[in-house]
């Protein structure tokens, strides 16, 4: 089957993000048919398209859905998680900006699925634009009885609650955002238990991703195996790519998975700007572990041949770096940032992140030393799997991965006394 | 309280087959058998918070090290805690707690308890590779009445934080920022306001929550430490009174699950202090103030020989130990027919649900058990010609209608560990030791038998009631039943233990640390 775009589907239509606009394009069918279903085959329709969570872990939706304790006298939760924060993506901000009829019809057919009565919406703090689109939507789709008590007459009831964060990275790990959802400091939970078990309010809770949900409406519609006709085995399906740095056209693509990751920079995003040679990609949001050139032209855009080069598909975030770019610098931002967002719970997060900040800004500002470099890969590996929550490890990986890909231009640092690209700043080459 | 016994399962622990209650937390299954996983945020009195990442253990078949404090034992695990990996990895935490660490040990109140130190010594002993600045943030912040705060020597385990959202059950720290950044404090214009804010000090594992009461007074490695039990309410808090150079420097909350758990109040850790204020350390004789202890005893053992019977009554205090009571009782028994009674005055406290109990007595129960309790009233409305007084201080506390009974007593006789407002109305009065000056015992309100150590030297010319009533008893030509020689709690109490049915078969010796529950049958009985 050839490739037809899901997501972006109405991205080019005028006033997209509007109820009529949605329905005109044939919008909240789904749920019609969903609710003509049984709760237990949607369950069983998103199982078998092979449909993965799209907020970076990759973990099959359906599967995650099939958690959920049965028989327990508690009501169950789903919470969207639209806290949209791994540098390099933006795709969720997009969807809920340019069509958000596509999430919340996701929401209330995933709802229905997994017996949720209340689902929350935890969205970013900084996503204001996204955030009153949404609650716009949700307006329209409350008034249109598509939400609310006796959905389309169904007699299935749900409410929506939109709660905007107040700007943490760490929000969008699961626990971490239920935390925060509960009006506590937002901290990832020692699991188990997990999620489905004990959740939000202590009760069984889903949490998924923004483009997950966007994506079951098209699933019920035409089917499992329509979605599975696109993308590959392992990795069924299209999906949202953010092209971020230094490419001609930035933007989100939507293209089927398992296409050549080259592909994607080079015919969608117009190549590499100005006609430089690529240096790297990031490919999968900020925490993925880098690839050289050589390893991109191998690439394909698909969980397997990420796996396989020691990365991840991630949350699609591809930050294209060019042969100008000083890869202690950009490894310095990194850093920087998780430094900054670590929740500060776990000891080898909380120091080791801004520990591995203060010795990259020296070895950048040309006050490093040949052992910093040795010290870095070290904390690095003492950073890695010994915490609460994945952060530790998202912050270690791209340290261990620029480092060893790129050792030449650390050292060089170091004998030269300073930043063999000095003098450029961030902005100037974001905005050149 | 006890909960039902889990099920015991069967584990191995770095290679040895061990049996452990299932569900038991990994680092309570390795402290049995002897083994220290180091930890900072696990504490067993609250819930756990897995932050500190510091007992990480290997478990076969678990890719990645785990948290021995949120592992709940299970049929079949098999844990290591010595392998090279996980000593890696302990070490690696340590380094992480140290990076921004001021290592401030020299001028540090935890030094010698600290369990930075401690584990550096154990684990660490590497060269610091860390080089430029650390992070600085506020020192010397003032948290009220207890505690003095230093962020930088927090290693954010959270334990202090949680005390107060599990134990008091009112919030009163949190973390603010984020990352390295993060830091303790109190809400935005507030004080540690909770009357169990001492215990975060105990339970701060660093030198980051300290008590104002003890900063700077003593090096914890010049203190001796003796168990011993709070007198500040019927609660009856396990304690342990640490000491040096014959003073106190500070009482410490001693683990007790059937009494106090983990914890004590600030009145009771604070009530040390009373040991030094205010004492009677002679004689006190009325004309003459205070004198040489002989001479009150002369004058008290003159009067007595002069009394008759119907002219004698006792009053016995809640304060005293059981050994005293008893002591008092058979000592008036002499006087076969005089009048005792047996209570206080004192206005009694607020319960507050947590430990501190209205009865702000620590033996009332003992007193009840002698059947020494009650008759005071009836006492002050017809008071005797002589009157003696133990350690309650009835003209101060008793207001107007005490201090006119009192008036009315030809010669008040006074046995008191201070020079109190009843002394100084006294025909004669002479010196006792506190608790902290004596061996003896308490018994709680719930009737639980509890054994305090002596920790310094009688104060002045103080003697332990039994000793002192048997001198007395040898003055006047009566035969008590031990001498002040053998007047020891453990010479006296095969008699106490004879003659008192809820006390039969205590053997002093014997007492456990922790205590124990007297049969409340035989004590019935008693009464």
């Amino acid at each position: 089957m050839t490739f037809q775009p899901i997501l972006t589907r109405n991205y080019a239509r005028r006033d997209s993000h509007r109820l009529a606009t949605y329905e005109a394009g044939g919008g909240y069918g789904a749920l019609r048919k969903a609710l003509a279903r049984k709760p237990e085959e949607i369950v069983e329709e998103v199982k078998s398209s092979g449909l993965r969570g799209r907020g970076g872990a990759g973990f099959p939706t359906g599967m995650k859905w099939g958690f959920l304790p049965k028989g327990l006298d508690k009501p169950v939760y789903l919470c969207v998680n639209a806290d949209e924060s791994e540098p390099g993506t933006f795709k969720d901000r997009e969807i809920m900006e340019r069509d958000p009829h596509m999430m919340i019809e996701g929401t209330i057919i995933s709802s229905y699925a997994i017996g949720c009565r209340h689902a929350y919406v935890y969205i970013r703090g900084e996503f204001w634009a996204a955030f009153v689109r949404l609650r716009d939507a949700l307006d329209e789709a409350y008034r249109a009885g598509y939400v609310g008590k006796n959905v389309l007459g169904s007699g299935f009831d749900l409410e929506i609650t939109i709660h905007r964060g107040a700007g943490a990275y760490i929000c969008g790990e699961e626990t971490a955002l239920l935390e925060s959802l509960e009006g506590k400091k937002g901290q990832p939970r020692l699991k188990p238990p997990f999620p489905a078990m004990v959740g939000l309010f202590g009760c069984p809770t889903i949490v998924n991703n923004v483009e997950t949900l966007a994506v079951v409406p098209w699933v019920v519609d035409h089917g499992a195996a329509a979605y599975r006709a696109m993308g590959t085995e392992k990795s069924p399906g299209t999906k949202l790519f953010s092209v971020s740095g230094h490419v001609e056209r930035p933007g989100n693509y939507e293209v089927p998975l398992g296409i050549p990751m080259m592909e994607l920079i080079e015919k969608h995003a117009g190549g590499v700007r100005g006609g430089k040679k690529l240096k790297a990609v990031i490919p999968g949001g900020s925490s993925t572990p880098v690839l050289n050139a050589e390893e991109c032209a191998r690439a394909t855009l698909d969980y397997e041949s990420f796996a396989s080069l020691g990365t991840f598909l991630g949350s699609g975030g591809v930050i294209v770096l060019d042969e100008d770019t000083c890869m202690v610098w950009a490894l310095s931002i990194i850093e920087d940032f998780y430094a900054h967002e670590s929740c500060g719970q776990c000891t080898p997060c909380r120091e080791g992140t801004g520990w591995v900040a203060r010795v990259l800004r020296d070895l950048e500002a040309g006050r490093g030393t040949m052992a910093d470099i040795d010290l870095l890969l070290s904390l690095g590996k003492n950073m890695m799997g010994n915490t609460i929550c994945v952060f530790s490890d998202a912050a270690a990986m791209p340290l261990e991965s620029f480092i060893k890909k790129f050792r030449g231009e650390f050292e060089e640092h170091v004998t030269r006394g300073g930043c063999p690209h000095a003098g450029r700043s961030f902005l100037e080459l974001a905005t050149r | 309280m006890t909960p039902a016994p889990a099920k015991t399962i069967k584990m191995q622990l770095n290679g040895a087959e061990v049996e452990a209650p299932e569900g038991q937390n990994l680092i309570e299954v390795c402290r049995g058998r002897g083994i220290v996983v180091p930890h900072f945020c696990y504490h067993p009195g609250l819930k756990v918070d897995g932050n500190c990442r510091m007992c990480l253990v290997e478990i076969e078949g678990m890719p990645k090290p785990q948290v021995a404090c949120a592992t709940p034992a299970r049929e079949g695990l098999k844990i290591h805690t010595d392998t090279p990996k996980v000593l890696e990895v302990r070490r690696a935490v340590l380094e992480f707690l140290l990076v921004n660490h001021p290592i401030d040990c020299p001028i540090c109140d935890q030094a010698g308890e600290c369990y930075l130190q401690n584990y550096y010594m154990l684990h660490g002993k590497y060269e610091s590779r860390l080089e430029g600045d650390k992070v600085e943030k506020r020192k010397v912040v003032d948290l009220g009445a207890q505690v003095v705060l230093d962020t930088e020597r927090c290693v954010l385990c959270t334990r202090c934080v949680r005390f107060f959202r599990d134990v008091t059950g009112r919030e009163e720290l949190y973390i603010k920022n984020r990352g390295d950044h993060s830091e303790i404090t109190t809400f935005p214009g507030r004080d540690l306001e909770s009357a169990y804010s001492g215990n975060v000090v105990d339970i701060c594992p660093v030198g980051a929550l300290t008590s104002k009461d003890f900063r700077f007074k003593c090096r914890v490695w010049y203190l001796k430490t003796v168990d011993s039990v709070c007198p500040g309410c019927a609660r009856g808090c396990s304690t342990f009174v640490d000491h040096a150079q014959n003073e106190i420097q500070r009482l410490r909350p001693r683990h007790n699950a059937a009494v106090n758990g983990w914890w004590m109040c600030d009145a009771g850790r604070m009530g040390y202090h009373e040991v030094r204020q205010g004492r009677l350390l002679g004689g006190w004789l009325a004309g003459h103030g205070e004198v040489a202890a002989r001479h009150a005893l002369d004058e008290t053992a003159r009067i007595l020989a002069g009394a008759t019977p119907a002219d004698v009554g006792f009053v016995a205090s809640p304060d005293l130990p059981t050994e005293a009571m008893f002591a008092l009782a058979r000592f008036a028994a002499l006087f076969g027919g005089a009048r005792v009674a047996g209570g206080s005055l004192r206005a009694p406290w607020v319960e507050d649900g947590i430990l501190r109990k209205a009865d702000r007595h620590p033996n009332s129960k003992a007193l009840e058990i002698l059947g020494l309790a009650g008759g005071l009233a009836e006492m002050l409305a017809r008071p005797p010609r002589v009157l003696v007084v133990s350690e309650e201080d009835l003209a101060g506390d008793g207001g107007e209608a005490a201090l006119a009974a009192l008036a009315r007593v030809e010669s008040l006789l006074v046995l008191s560990s201070r020079r109190t407002p009843t002394v100084e109305m006294a025909r004669a009065a002479l010196p006792i030791p506190t608790y902290a000056e004596i061996d003896g015992t308490f018994v709680n309100f719930a009737g639980r038998l509890q054994r305090f150590h002596r920790a310094i030297n009688p104060l002045g010319e103080a003697r332990a009631v039994p000793a002192l009533l048997a001198e007395l008893a040898a003055r006047l030509g009566k035969e008590i039943g031990w001498t002040p020689a053998t007047a020891t709690p453990a010479a006296l109490w095969p008699a106490i233990a004879e003659a008192v049915p809820a006390f039969s078969g205590v053997r002093f010796d014997a007492i456990p640390a922790d205590g124990f529950a007297l049969d409340p049958a035989r004590e019935a009985i008693a009464r």
